[in-house]
């Protein structure tokens, strides 16, 4: 039994490869069936822009050349030379750290739990229970990195950034009024960022109102002219200004009365446009929180900085989980142990009963059930023993041997056919002394 | 515990705390702390037969009490620990006061009181508390506005709650503040008019305890009316709990009573 985690990702291999690897949703049960279909288990396949990666639980030698076939012939070359492997224990403390977004290309990215979850449910029906167990707990240890650290904390990129910074002023942004002026591709972004946190927008367009009108009602909002966007600086909490003027568009001799007006109430301005939208005089203003690009810029630094620091936190969540993990997959590796040799004498006995019963047509049904019951004790008590001290390998370490140890010597891992045919030559057994009871 | 919940609170000032776990640490500690308060409060009810609202040691205790329990609830309400950072200082400084002066009732005034006077020091006390809070929302607003204002997007960006959730919270604090402390000082006017000289009022007595609802009634009646708001009510809130607190300071020093008035 073992899990292997096969894969490439942003540090062994540059996009192009990447890319050319990266396996469509609609594609990955089809691949996972025909991995599986070599051999294993399970078989899991996270495919996303920065890593592809194959888990698998007891992966075959033909399991694993079915995937570097694959991956070679997507890649037009060996995927050998860009790819890791790590197994079992190591396995697993890579997927919970890839779900904390610890082994992201942006540190503590979030993206990634929503994508490792994906992941699971396209490959649901090849997964098998190892993997979806494994699966849910890196996502719980995902969850729980960002929820008891701050590693998921702070702004990742501009558009967070600005969100961050209007949340620390008004809170839940949930309900407020903004004013977007530029009706531009990032332009439509910040409102789609600003519709996203249920925030109504109004877009301000000077030349293509049409084109304005069109986003602005896609996203729950309505387009203005440049002339009626004035007064709105008195109403609203917001202003993202994305034009491509060459020069300052809002002024404080613009908007400087309007704002007074506010009578103190704050106004958040994100200028993201260069060059400026918004002359620096504005955020003079008395409760005007002004910012420009390299301001939002500050933010990520800042914060990606700070993740930095908390990574031996999130790595300490990671570490807890994988143990708990790990014991219960410990723990299940003797459960599948002790199951398989029970069937095995199961079918032994039941064969050899049957034999006997095959040779005895004379015996009544009481006998027969006499038989059935005398066997069925005797197999219970020689398997007692061994199933009591396999069970308690579960917990000292050295279960992988025993369990080995055991498969080997009960010949667990032998097909079932030709138990009973083998008993009648095996002088080991009890079919000929039975014979003359 | 206060101690205890104090230092939870200063770690998400560092990056390497756990969040959840800071966040229940501190609720944990500052619930455990108030209610050790609470006890000690109890015990002293029943050792001296009397509620801990008369003497400068127990009155002061009472309203650190009230301090803190108002502070669990800012905490419990914005999710902050950074909220006790600005609460537990206003709670420490009380109680190592009350300390010193030491608990004994001895001296403190133990005429008849009855239910009156329970409620005049109780709505008393709860408006200054309510005081205090607002000083507390305005202060960490101060904060949050300059590290917005000047782009310092460190830990107090991070860790401060956010402009208008403090800003709302200095709202109630004096919106419902003053009327509490007006009832207080109402029915103890209305209870001196009744008795006769039964009331026993210092000029020290009389003279802060209006000074205070002067500050505190304007701060609220402004902030009601949507005179001042945001970094100006914060300024006023700050300051004016500022001079109250020093001026009371600066009497009890001149003066040298062993009550809380």
């Amino acid at each position: 039994m073992s899990i292997t985690v096969v894969g490439i990702n942003h540090r062994t291999a540059p996009v192009e490869l990447r890319e050319r690897l990266a396996w469509t949703d609609a594609e990955v049960p089809s691949v996972v069936g025909d991995v599986l279909r070599e051999g294993g288990g399970g078989a899991v396949l996270l495919s996303t822009c920065n890593r592809v990666e194959f888990y698998l639980a007891d992966a075959t030698g033909a399991s694993l050349r079915a995937i570097w076939d694959r991956a070679s012939q997507r890649l037009g070359a060996p995927a050998e030379a860009h790819a890791y492997v790590k197994q079992d224990r190591e396995a697993v403390r890579h997927l919970f750290r890839v779900a904390a977004g610890l082994d992201s290309l942006v540190l503590g990215e979030s993206q990634i739990q929503g994508q490792v979850r994906r992941a699971l449910e396209l490959s649901r029906p090849h997964s098998g229970t190892v993997l979806d167990r494994l699966f849910q707990v890196a996502l719980r240890a995902g969850g729980r990195v960002r929820s008891e650290t701050t590693l998921g904390t702070g702004a990742a990129s501009v558009p967070s950034a600005s969100v961050d910074l209007a949340r620390k002023i008004f809170g839940n942004l949930n309900g407020r009024r903004a004013l977007v002026l530029g009706s531009g591709e990032i332009a439509e972004l910040a409102m789609q960022c600003l519709a996203a946190e249920g925030v109504t927008s109004a877009m301000v367009a000077h030349r293509h109102l049409d084109h304005a009108a069109e986003v602005a009602r896609r996203l729950g909002g309505r387009a203005v002219t440049f002339e009626d966007a004035w007064p709105l600086f008195g109403e609203v909490d917001i202003v993202v200004c994305s034009t491509a003027a060459p020069h300052a568009v809002v002024t404080r001799d613009k908007v400087g009365d309007v704002i007074e007006r506010r009578a103190g109430r704050p106004l958040c301005i994100l200028d993201i446009a260069v060059p400026r939208d918004v002359e620096p005089k504005v955020g003079g203003l008395e409760a005007v929180f002004l910012y420009d690009i390299d301001d939002l810029q500050g933010v990520v630094e800042a914060s990606l900085s700070t993740r930095g620091q908390v990574v031996p936190g999130a790595e300490q969540i990671v570490a807890e989980e994988v143990g708990a993990y790990w014991e219960w997959y410990r723990g299940r590796r003797m459960v599948d142990a002790i199951r398989a040799l029970r069937d095995r004498m199961e079918r032994v006995r039941a064969s050899e009963v049957e034999e006997i019963m095959r040779r005895m047509p004379h015996l009544d049904p009481t006998d027969r059930e006499r038989i059935e019951r005398l066997t069925r004790a005797l197999m219970n008590k020689f398997l007692h023993g061994p199933t009591e001290k396999l069970r308690h390998a579960a917990g000292n370490g050295r279960e992988t041997e025993i369990a080995e140890a055991a498969r080997y010597l009960f010949a667990l891992d032998a097909p079932p056919e030709g138990e009973a045919g083998h008993s009648d030559g095996d002088p080991g057994t009890t079919s000929d002394e039975q014979g003359g009871l | 515990m206060y101690g205890g919940t104090a230092a939870a609170a200063v770690v998400p000032l560092f990056p390497f705390g756990r969040r959840l776990t800071v966040r229940r640490a501190t609720l944990f500690l500052a619930v455990g702390g108030a209610a050790a308060h609470f006890a000690g409060l109890v015990a002293f009810a029943a050792t001296y037969d009397m509620l801990p609202l008369e003497g400068l040691a127990p009155t002061l205790t009472s309203l650190a009490f009230m301090v803190a329990l108002l502070g669990v609830g800012a905490l419990l309400l914005t999710g902050e620990p950074s909220m006790m950072l600005v609460t537990l200082p206003m709670v420490a400084v009380p109680l190592v006061i009350a300390l010193v002066a030491g608990l004994d009732v001895g001296a403190a005034v133990t005429s008849e009181r009855g239910a009156w006077f329970v409620l005049h020091a109780g709505a008393s006390l709860l408006g200054l508390a309510l005081l205090g809070v607002a000083f507390v929302a305005a202060a960490l607003y101060l904060g949050q506005h300059r590290a917005l204002k000047q782009r310092h997007f460190g830990v107090v960006f991070r860790f401060f709650p956010p402009l208008e959730q403090l800003d709302r919270l200095n709202f109630h604090a004096l919106v419902v503040g003053f009327p509490v402390l007006t009832v207080g000082i109402a029915l103890a006017a209305a209870f001196a008019d009744r008795s006769r000289g039964g009331f026993d009022v210092t000029a020290f007595h009389l003279g802060w305890g209006l000074f205070a609802w002067l500050v505190l009634g304007g701060a609220a009646v402004g902030r009601a009316l949507g005179w001042i708001r945001g970094r100006l009510a914060a300024y006023v809130s700050v300051s004016g709990f500022l001079v109250i607190a020093t001026l009371f300071v600066v009497l009890r020093a001149v003066i040298g009573s062993a009550r809380f008035l």
